[in-house]
């Protein structure tokens, strides 16, 4: 077994046995939310990091799928037609955002989903016979799986873990195809790929869909994890966070953006219980990672890590 | 009975408000290979771009396969079965050498060639630049000027072109190396494939092409064939400064 795949394994099984190591329930919530930003990370990653498209409104969109699902359960539908509708809700929301978006790329994609994010921020807080204002949604339960209830820490971490893996699998398979790779190409040389013959304004529209479907299934388990939905999820420090979450980890990797889910998560539940200004810390490691490591945590260890054992044969050899 | 498999009339081109290329016209038989000479800035790479879709010409025509398809998009060209292995080779450099195969990767348009020939896949791209097999999970940045090069014919050929336009696949590349390009280059003219040769060595041209034009300041200032233009020094001496 390679030391990768011995990793693999390594993380796996402390995933699975998290409950069991962790001191308790609230460590166990942190490790749903740390999987959920993840799945929320990993579909923002596919615009960042594969198609080289920066986009600071993704809040938004996970905004629409968190108040789609409260709303719909609130009017008195079961789960699974909540569920069912906030995705197909969340990918219209992300086909009209990519087509409003993608008439641009670099800093004029960033302005336009910036503008959109905003205008849903306010859209959330003003259309209070909607959304309920600055009070929110209220989502009455969580839902029961197989004769288990949601409501249970550990249910509900297991419930996300197994989502999660399968988003895991999905993002695998995804930059593995000839679609990832085209999706790369069209973020390394549009133009080439013009004139290889891909519509490329098309394999973006397509990445934003997938990017949406992640993000919405990613906030039917947040709204589901809160059991409450109100505008400030949708504003633009949420965005700039799942932003922070990408870049800190290492866009257009796998592993990164559940590396900064992690970092972001725990430095604002954990660490801000016993460091007051836990913002000013969140933002020192930015500067740090930045610096030591501008492409991000797992690329950059990795190239230390080579950089390390190579250093350490070569004072072996001499 | 012979059919024109590219061809460019009376076109001008800009940039901006550059006149690059005037009225440029020659054709591109089925099956051959047109050697596109000419000094640096004489208009070569701006026709490949014209022939691609990469750039609109204002006025004139370019066909292919007798289809009129000025203004039309590069992938609407490419569709029809033209490819390009452009100038600098412009590889996919974040990608792997079979990745940046992969994506290339179309079936063959309906065409004679396509119709007499086995369609190209990343195994018998592997097969033609065996090194490149070798680097199949490399990342293309890693790759030699040679291999990028090899890369970038192969990702062409994965298109499965009729028509393959090639900008000055000899750049900057060691002179052992370039005769290997040259070899494959002759391998794809035998397979019957109509190529566009663009170069500024006359001599790599005069070698392997049927028919010879030489662009000078945006314009055609002669068309004429290897043998007839290898006895010409002047003209060769007064538009490529050679010989």
């Amino acid at each position: 077994m390679t030391l990768r795949n011995l990793a693999i394994v390594i993380a796996l099984l402390a995933l699975v046995a998290l409950p069991y190591w962790m001191p308790g329930i609230y460590y166990i919530n942190v490790g749903s939310q740390i999987l959920f930003y993840a799945i929320f990370a990993l579909g923002l990653n596919v615009l960042v990091g594969y198609a080289g498209l920066v986009s600071l409104g993704h809040a938004g969109l996970f905004g629409i799928s968190a108040y789609a699902t409260g709303y719909m359960l609130q009017l008195g539908f079961g789960h699974p037609m909540a569920i069912v509708t906030a995705l197909i809700i969340g990918i219209i929301s992300t086909a009209i955002f990519a087509v409003l978006s993608l008439r641009s790329s670099g800093i004029g994609f960033i302005m336009i989903t910036l503008a959109l994010g905003q205008i849903l921020w306010g859209l959330a807080y003003r259309w209070i016979s909607l959304t309920g204002g600055d009070n929110g949604i209220n989502v009455p339960a969580r839902p029961v799986l197989f004769g288990y209830s949601l409501g249970n820490a550990v249910t509900f971490y297991y419930t996300t873990l197994v989502v999660f893996l399968l988003v895991l699998l999905v993002m695998a398979v995804f930059v593995r195809s000839p679609f990832g790779a085209a999706l790369m190409g069209t973020r390394d040389q549009p133009r080439r790929m013009n004139a290889l013959g891909y519509h490329v304004l098309a394999i973006r529209f397509w990445a934003c869909l997938f990017s949406g479907l992640l993000t919405s299934v990613s906030a039917i388990l947040f709204v589901y994890y809160t059991q409450f939905i109100s505008p400030q999820t949708l504003s633009l420090t949420s965005s700039a966070e799942v932003l922070l979450m990408v870049i800190s980890g290492g866009p257009g990797t796998l592993l990164g953006p559940i590396m900064g889910a992690g970092l972001v998560v725990v430095v604002k539940t954990v660490v801000s219980g016993f460091i007051e200004r836990w913002n000013f810390l969140l933002g020192a490691i930015f500067v740090a990672i930045v610096i030591l490591m501008p492409e991000g945590i797992v690329p950059g260890s990795a190239r230390l890590w080579r950089l390390a054992t190579r250093k350490r044969k070569g004072g072996t050899t001499s | 009975m012979a059919t024109d498999a590219l061809s460019l009339s009376g076109v001008h081109a800009y940039y901006g408000d550059s006149h690059v290329l005037q009225d440029v016209s020659f054709t591109l038989g089925e099956a051959r290979m047109l050697g596109l000479l000419g000094r640096n800035g004489a208009g070569k790479s701006t026709c490949m771009n014209v022939a691609m879709g990469l750039l609109a010409p204002r006025r004139g025509a370019v066909s292919v396969f007798g289809q009129d398809v000025s203004g039309c998009s590069p992938e609407q060209i490419a569709a029809r079965g033209v490819a390009l292995v452009p100038q600098g080779r412009r590889i996919f450099r974040s990608l792997s050498v079979r990745e940046n195969l992969m994506v290339a990767a179309k079936k063959p348009i309906d065409s004679k060639h396509a119709a007499s020939h086995a369609p190209w896949t990343i195994d018998t791209v592997f097969t033609m630049f065996p090194r490149l097999a070798e680097r199949r999970d490399q990342m293309a940045a890693h790759l030699s000027g040679g291999e990028q090069q090899m890369l970038a014919i192969g990702r062409a050929l994965m298109g499965n072109p009729s028509v393959l336009l090639m900008d000055e696949p000899s750049e900057g590349l060691a002179p052992q190396i370039v005769a290997e390009v040259m070899a494959t280059i002759r391998k794809l003219k035998e397979s019957g494939l109509s190529i566009i040769l663009v170069e500024q060595n006359p001599q790599l041209v005069f070698d392997v092409a049927d028919d010879i034009v030489i662009l000078n300041t945006g314009q055609v200032a002669v068309a004429s064939n290897p043998a007839a233009l290898k006895q010409n020094d002047a003209v060769l001496r007064q538009h490529l400064g050679v010989f």
